[in-house]
C-alpha cells in the first residue's frame, strides 16, 4: 500500500451497519464481500460480510482514505489484525437491538485493544430508534471502566451520511484536535 | 415599513432586526425616530410607561404597536403579544398600511393579537431540524449570536460576556429539567404561554410551541412578577398522558434543552461562570442528534483531554469566543460540564496538545467530509 494511503477500520458485530456506514460515505460503490448468512448470523440478516467491505474517500490531491469493514462473525477474527495494519483509527458500530450490546462493545474494544491504544476509537450505536435501551450513558459507563472515557459515543443511523461523517470527524479530532475544521 | 422601537436594549434590538429581516421578509425594518412610519413600545421594558406617555404627548398621530408578554388592553393602539409571531405583526402592518394609504383620521382600533389555540398549522415546525448538521453562517447566528470578541484580560469588558439565567426562561426550565432527572418524575411547567411537560425517563418533552416561538421566548427577560407566575409540578403518568394528546408535539428532550440553551446564550456565558478557573467536560455530546455549532467537535476533543479555563480554550484554539461560550453553556445546562472542584485540576496548567505529523492530512480528510455534507 502506498505510504500516503491510510485506512479507517469499521468494526462491530453482525448487523451493526458496517457495510451500510461505509456505503454512506464512500466515494465509489463499495466492494462488498458477502454471502448468504450461516445459521448464527441468519437470524439477523440474510447476507453477511465474510471477508471485508471496502470503500474509499478520495481527497482532492489524489490521496485516498481506504475504508475497511471487518467481517462481524468471530470466526473471521484472524482478519482483524491484518486489516488494522496501517490504520489511523477504529469506528466501532454496535447494534442496540442485539441481546447484549454492551457486551458486544466490551468484546470488540478488547479485541482491538492494541490498535486502539496506538490510535483511537469512536463508537456509533445503531438501531436506537427501534430499541432505546441501553442508553448512551450505559455505553459511557462501560467505556469509563475501560479507561476510555474520552471516547465519542454517538447515536448513528448508518444509512445517514451526516451521522457517519460526524462519527469519522470525531475520530479525526480525537486523534488531533488541531485539525483544521469548523 | 419603518419602525421606531422604544424600550428595548441593544441585544433585543438586534434580535428584533433579525426577526424583521428573516421572518417578516423584509417588510419592515428598524429605523430612527425621524424616518419612522410606526412606533413600537416594549411594555415590559423599565420605562415603558414614560415612553407611552411621551408618545401620546408628542407623536399621537403615528400608529403605535405595543408589545408585552402579558395581554394588555391598549385603547387606540395595536397590541402584539409576545412572543411575536411574524404573521400577526404583518397583519397589523397591513392594516396600518391600508389606513395610511386611505389617509383615514379616525382612531385606530385596538387589535389584540394573541397566540390563538387554532394557530396556523403551517407555522408548526418540528424541532428536529438542524440536528446533526453543521450550520451555515446565517443559520448559526440565531444559535451563537454575532458578538465580537472582548479583551478577556480587561475585567471592565467582562459584563458583556454573560447573561442572567435567573431572569430567563432557560433558568426556569433548567431547574425543572434537573428536578425531573433527579426525581425521575414527569414535570409540568405552567404559567407562561403554554404548558411544557418533561418526560425524563423517555428523554422526551411535550411542547406545543414552534421553534420560532421558543426562540422568541428565549430572548425575553422575565420580570419578577412574571417569574413568580411560573410553576413546576410533578404530575402522574396518567394525567400526563391525558393532557399530552398530540404526538407531533413530543420532542427529544436533550435536543430541546440544547436548542434553548443556545438561543438564550447566543454566544455568552451564564452569569457567574469563572473564565479563569478550569471547567470540565464529562463526555462527548451526542452531536448526531444535536445542533452542531461551529468548531463544536474541535472544542470538545480539545476540552476532553483535561479541564481547561475558558480563557485557555479560546486562546489555544484561536477561534471566536462566542463558539466556546455557546458550547460551554449548552453542555453546562445538560449537566455535562461545570467548574472543577478538585484541587488536582488546578494544580498544573494543562499541557498543550501536540500536533500529529499527519495534521495537514487529517485536515484534508475533514475538508472532504465537509464537502460531502453538501
Amino acid at each position: 500500500m502506498a505510504r500516503n494511503d491510510y485506512k479507517i477500520i469499521f468494526t462491530g458485530p453482525v448487523g451493526a451497519g458496517k457495510t451500510t456506514a461505509i456505503s454512506s460515505i464512500s466515494d465509489s460503490a463499495p466492494i462488498k464481500t458477502d454471502t448468504k448468512a450461516s445459521d448464527m448470523a441468519k437470524s439477523r440478516k440474510e447476507q453477511t460480510t465474510v471477508a471485508m467491505d471496502y470503500g474509499v474517500l478520495k481527497l482532492d490531491d489524489g490521496e485516498q482514505i481506504h475504508l475497511y469493514g471487518t467481517p462481524g462473525q468471530e470466526r473471521f477474527d484472524f482478519m482483524w489484525d491484518i486489516l488494522t495494519s496501517g490504520g489511523i483509527g477504529l469506528v466501532l458500530l454496535v447494534d442496540n437491538t442485539r441481546e447484549n450490546p454492551t457486551n458486544d462493545l466490551k468484546f470488540f474494544l478488547n479485541a482491538f485493544k492494541s490498535f486502539i491504544a496506538e490510535t483511537s476509537v469512536v463508537v456509533g450505536v445503531t438501531q436506537m430508534d427501534k430499541k432505546n435501551k441501553p442508553q448512551l450513558d450505559d455505553y459511557r459507563i462501560e467505556l469509563d471502566k475501560m479507561s476510555l472515557d474520552s471516547t465519542a459515543v454517538f447515536e448513528v443511523d448508518a444509512r445517514e451520511r451526516k451521522d457517519v461523517s460526524l462519527l469519522v470527524q470525531a475520530l479525526l479530532f480525537t486523534l488531533d484536535p488541531n485539525v483544521n475544521g469548523a | 415599513m419603518k419602525i421606531y422601537v422604544l424600550g428595548m436594549d441593544e441585544r433585543s434590538l438586534n434580535m428584533l432586526s433579525f426577526f424583521f429581516q428573516k421572518f417578516c421578509h423584509g417588510q419592515c425594518e428598524i429605523s430612527n425616530q425621524e424616518d419612522a412610519d410606526v412606533f413600537l413600545i416594549n411594555m415590559d421594558g423599565v420605562n415603558a410607561d414614560e415612553h407611552l406617555e411621551s408618545f401620546n404627548k408628542k407623536f399621537s398621530t403615528y400608529p403605535l404597536i405595543t408589545t408585552s408578554i402579558r395581554t394588555l388592553d391598549m385603547d387606540n393602539h395595536y397590541f402584539l403579544r409576545k412572543p411575536m409571531v411574524a404573521d400577526h405583526l404583518l397583519t397589523i402592518l397591513d392594516d396600518i398600511r391600508n389606513k395610511l394609504s386611505n389617509v383615514e383620521t379616525e382612531s385606530q382600533p385596538s387589535v389584540a393579537i394573541r397566540i390563538e389555540e387554532e394557530e396556523n398549522d403551517s407555522e408548526r415546525e418540528k424541532s428536529a431540524g438542524h440536528a446533526g448538521q453543521l450550520l451555515n453562517e446565517q443559520d448559526f447566528i440565531e444559535f451563537v449570536g454575532n458578538k465580537e470578541d472582548v479583551d478577556l484580560t480587561k475585567s471592565d469588558q467582562h459584563e458583556h460576556l454573560f447573561f442572567d439565567m435567573e431572569t430567563s426562561f432557560l433558568g426556569i426550565f433548567h431547574r425543572a429539567y434537573l428536578k425531573a432527572k433527579q426525581e425521575k418524575s414527569i414535570i409540568k411547567v405552567t404559567g407562561m404561554w403554554r404548558p411544557i411537560t418533561l418526560f425524563p425517563n423517555e428523554n422526551k418533552v411535550y411542547v406545543d410551541l414552534t421553534d420560532r416561538q421558543l426562540q422568541a421566548i428565549c430572548v425575553v427577560t422575565l420580570k419578577e412578577d412574571q417569574r413568580d407566575e411560573i410553576k413546576t409540578e410533578v404530575i402522574g403518568s396518567q394525567a400526563a398522558i391525558s393532557e399530552c394528546k398530540h404526538s407531533d408535539n413530543f420532542r427529544d428532550l436533550e435536543l430541546f434543552i440544547w436548542k434553548i440553551s443556545l438561543w438564550t446564550s447566543r454566544g455568552r456565558l451564564p452569569k457567574g461562570t469563572p473564565i479563569d478557573t478550569p471547567v470540565y467536560l464529562k463526555y462527548w455530546p451526542n452531536f448526531t442528534r444535536l445542533i452542531v455549532t461551529p468548531y463544536a467537535l474541535r472544542i470538545t476533543a480539545y476540552w476532553l483531554s483535561s479541564p481547561r479555563t475558558i480563557i485557555n480554550l479560546v486562546d489555544a484554539l484561536a477561534i471566536p469566543q462566542r463558539y466556546v461560550f455557546s458550547l460551554y453553556t449548552a453542555c453546562y445546562i445538560l449537566s455535562i460540564s461545570g467548574v472543577t472542584k478538585r484541587e488536582s485540576d488546578t494544580l498544573i496548567f494543562p499541557a498543550k496538545i501536540q500536533q500529529t505529523s499527519r495534521l495537514s492530512f487529517f485536515s484534508r480528510i475533514m475538508s472532504k467530509l465537509y464537502s460531502k455534507e453538501g
